[in-house]
């Protein structure tokens, strides 16, 4: 998967899978990633989907569980997915084909929400992988 | 002073608490103060641009309603004194801004969270007063 950002190219490198935040920092989840999924919107792709807090508060969380279920994204972006996941919506997760990003701030709120912290892969730094010359 | 408080125990009586600091921002003038721009510098590694929108960190224009979560709530801190912020979201490098404040209320709910932030005026921690946040983190541990 490559697009553009900006004047950068950025191609996404990795299987499908649940990434999350390492970082103990802000502003490597959201805004970092934000702004690479208003990139790749207006580039057109349709096999997004975008989660949000406000999201879940409107609609609740069994429908997002549902849109999962029955699209076929190849990336899945969840804001702040600390104030939402579940044990539900983290299996379907796991179910699904896709690349799945939670910005999660698991450091700091309900870092137990999941059972454990072992099922999730701390791997950002592999998420994307920047090409200026693709 | 800089009011923190650490555990909900400890939230005061009478200052209401702002628990979502995503629905509070537009409650935030983004004019460009020294504080936001050095939060734009510093947490989401761009710079101011207008009173609606900030360069992020890849050279584009974003609206500052996209901002951190982090940087929202430290903002928030320095615009609304009058309000409980809650920081509970905010990364190591949005909590470090906080240094930069010599006023505000900050609500972190846990009391394990080493503060990795230092600060040279009085912080008021759950109601008892340190001369440096070093000699408070001294403390915690």
């Amino acid at each position: 998967m490559v697009f553009k950002c900006g004047d950068k190219t950025v191609e996404f490198r990795l299987p499908c899978g649940i990434y999350t935040d390492y970082s103990m920092d802000s502003a490597t989840g959201k805004t970092y990633t934000c702004s690479l999924l208003n990139a790749l919107i207006e580039y057109g792709r349709t096999d997004l989907l975008v989660v949000t807090y406000d999201d879940v508060k409107l609609i609740g969380i069994k429908p997002v569980i549902e849109k999962i279920k029955q699209g076929s994204y190849s990336l899945i972006f969840m804001d702040r997915a600390n104030m939402y996941m579940t044990e539900e919506l983290f299996e379907v997760l796991q179910g699904s084909q896709a690349i799945v990003y939670l910005d999660y701030k698991w450091n700091r709120v309900n870092r137990n929400i999941c059972g454990s912290e072992c099922y999730i892969d701390f791997t950002r730094e592999g998420l994307l992988y920047y090409a200026d010359d693709v | 002073m800089l009011h923190l408080y650490m555990g909900e125990e400890n939230l005061p009586k009478d200052i209401p608490v702002i628990w979502n600091v995503e629905a509070a921002i537009p409650l935030v003038v983004f004019s460009g103060t020294p504080f936001q721009r050095e939060v734009l510098r510093e947490v989401e590694h761009g710079e101011y641009y207008d009173s609606t929108r900030f360069v992020d960190r890849f050279g584009g224009l974003l609206y500052y309603t996209d901002m951190s979560t982090g940087s929202k709530a430290v903002m928030e801190v320095e615009a609304i004194k009058d309000r409980v912020i809650n920081c509970n979201e905010c990364g190591e490098n949005a909590l470090c801004m906080l240094s930069h404040l010599t006023e505000g209320h900050v609500f972190l709910s846990g009391r394990d969270i080493g503060l990795q932030w230092d600060i040279d005026c009085p912080i008021d921690c759950n109601g008892r007063v340190w001369e440096r946040i070093s000699l408070l983190n001294d403390f915690l541990e």
